[in-house]
């Protein structure tokens, strides 16, 4: 394996790394920050570890090759516009389906949609350029 | 575009992961470019042709040519 590779690989893993951290983190600190002085406190940790998945996330595509770059675009581009209609959808079947629909959808689902989809898109590039 | 570096591969007996490790690129990539699923950017493709020792029109050509 090429010293590119072996930098995009070690990059995966510690993105996976801090994304072990920054899931239970952020879980703790939306579980005990209510009625707690200062309880932003506690999300301290989850802003970390995920600023840290930003840039190991960033770090993997940049030091991956042409076609592994071109993988991310595309997963990302099937992420962006998933999430959209996803959003979309959901704006125009809330009203109709009233109480049907779950209620308290915040930005943590949007982020939750967001790496579901990139996910998606990463398998089907990957299955699609194998 | 198709391509000869499978054979040009082969013909030097080493494995997908060897080129792959020589162009420091993934095993996938080698193996999309071999297949002609994925045409390699310029670069890529001068520095393919340089690993092999053949000038690029000996390794890559057009499908009409």
């Amino acid at each position: 394996m090429g010293p590119s590779q072996q930098r995009s690989r070690r990059d995966q893993r510690r993105l996976l790394l801090a994304a072990l951290v920054y899931v239970p983190s952020l879980l703790a600190a939306e579980a005990y920050a209510d009625g707690v002085d200062a309880g932003l406190v506690l999300f301290v940790p989850a802003l970390l570890a995920g600023l840290a998945m930003i840039l190991f996330a960033i770090g993997s595509v940049r030091h991956g090759d042409e076609l592994q770059r071109l993988i991310h675009v595309e997963a990302l581009a099937f992420a962006f516009v998933a999430l959209a209609v996803s959003c979309f959808a959901l704006a125009v079947l809330a009203e109709p389906a009233g109480d049907a629909l779950p209620s308290g959808i915040g930005w943590n689902h949007l982020w939750i949609g967001l790496s579901a989809f990139w996910c998606g898109g990463l398998a089907a590039a990957y299955w699609r350029h194998r | 575009m198709r391509n000869r570096v499978r054979a040009l591969r082969e013909e030097r007996e080493w494995t997908q992961s060897d080129l792959a490790e020589r162009l420091d690129v993934s095993r996938q990539t080698v193996h999309s470019i071999e297949k002609g699923k994925y045409s390699p950017s310029l670069p890529l493709a001068f520095k393919i042709s340089r690993t092999f020792g053949r000038p690029i029109e000996e390794v890559f050509f057009d499908d009409e040519g």
